[in-house]
């Protein structure tokens, strides 16, 4: 990697963070998530700046040149990330089922508890 | 025996009050319960006119959970008997009647009313009958038992099935239903069904996308359903 480089890509870096510390501040992201995300920037960051760290990952992953090793990393973080926002949703999903299908049940319920009542007072009322 | 009637409605204030009145004057001993799954339409003011009781959902969860929806209640009722109607005015009271029935003189689990058993003459579109005929076979192959219609929205079910369902994925009651109740066990059977009416009112919940994205969900809540039922018996072993 070139330093010109190194210094495009750390400025994005510090460009997502900023944006990922705006969101969190704008409660447009839960904090569990923006600490995920600066870890993965910030590693990103070192593994790209630091050269033996590079070469190190791309014989990791038996790639040729750190090019190709970079995409093929990014490329596994993304579907990696897809399939845990996809869990998410999913429980989020099903909360929002059970919680509907709870408030349903619930106000039918009680309905019927008031209807009992007030049949039950008057009758208590007419004897 | 105390027998509940769940009807999922989504929009259906055209011909769900067709539907409750037929009900109350065929089988006037059965328990109704509507589940009005986030409607827009005036299908609340219907139902609640017509005194029939109604679980109203916040938002629109779809058929297969406002099914769920209907068995939870039942089963925390604890109704001996359940059957599912379509809010559509496609089925006759007098239907469901036979499937209680059925059910009872038979000692089944669960009857289906079945649209395509000896000579029942329900037109649908090709595509759809492909789809109907393929998940029958599919059923066949790993039941050894053949279900004509698997998609029927007609059905009565023992309490021990319903129980059976709450414990199990499933999308709208279908052949990953009766797949995963005939692997565990349960005595399933079709009942035909006559007179069946096409829809005039409203909109079908199956549109061109989920015409594709149905059989592939279908297969492989069927996948999940054999492995279930294969857990199930290893569990009883």
């Amino acid at each position: 990697m070139t330093p010109q480089g190194i210094v495009v890509i750390d400025l994005i870096g510090i460009l997502l963070i900023v944006l990922v510390i705006r969101l969190l501040q704008k409660r447009l992201m839960y904090v569990g998530y923006a600490v995920i995300w600066i870890l993965l920037i910030l590693s990103g960051m070192i593994v790209i700046s630091i050269e033996p760290l590079l070469t190190f990952v791309t014989r990791l992953l038996g790639a040729l040149i750190p090019v190709s090793a970079l995409t093929l990393a990014a490329l596994l973080f993304i579907v990696l990330a897809l399939i845990y926002f996809s869990v998410q949703l999913s429980i989020l999903s099903s909360r929002v089922t059970e919680l509907s299908q709870f408030i349903g049940i619930n106000e039918l319920e009680k309905s019927q508890r008031d209807n009992t009542g007030q049949s039950e007072e008057g009758q208590t009322r007419i004897l | 025996m105390n027998v509940l009637v769940i009807i999922p409605a989504y929009n259906e204030e055209q011909t769900i009050g067709e539907v409750l009145a037929d009900l109350k004057a065929t089988a006037p001993e059965f328990d109704v319960i509507v589940v009005n799954d986030g409607s827009s339409d005036g299908t609340r003011g219907v139902v609640s006119g017509l005194g029939v009781k109604q679980i109203v959902l916040p938002c629109n969860l779809g058929y297969g959970r406002a099914l769920q929806t209907g068995l939870k209640y039942s089963v925390n009722r604890g109704y001996e008997i359940v059957v599912f109607m379509d809010a559509d005015g496609q089925h006759e009271a007098a239907h469901a009647k036979s499937l209680v029935d059925l059910l009872v003189k038979e000692g089944a689990d669960v009857v289906i009313g079945s649209r395509f058993l000896h000579g029942s003459r329900y037109k649908t579109s090709v595509g759809r009958r492909i789809g109907m005929t393929l998940f029958s076979i599919a059923t066949l192959l790993l039941t050894g038992r053949r279900i004509y219609d698997t998609t029927s929205g007609l059905k009565a079910m023992r309490l021990r099935a319903c129980r059976e369902l709450l414990n199990t994925q499933f999308l709208d009651l279908h052949a990953e239903m009766i797949i995963y109740l005939l692997l565990s066990g349960f005595d399933v059977r079709e009942y035909p069904i006559n007179n069946v009416r096409e829809r005039v009112h409203g909109r079908s919940m199956y549109s061109w996308l989920s015409h594709l994205e149905y059989p592939l969900k279908l297969l492989l809540l069927i996948l999940l359903a054999l492995i279930e039922a294969r857990l199930r018996r290893r569990d009883q072993v």
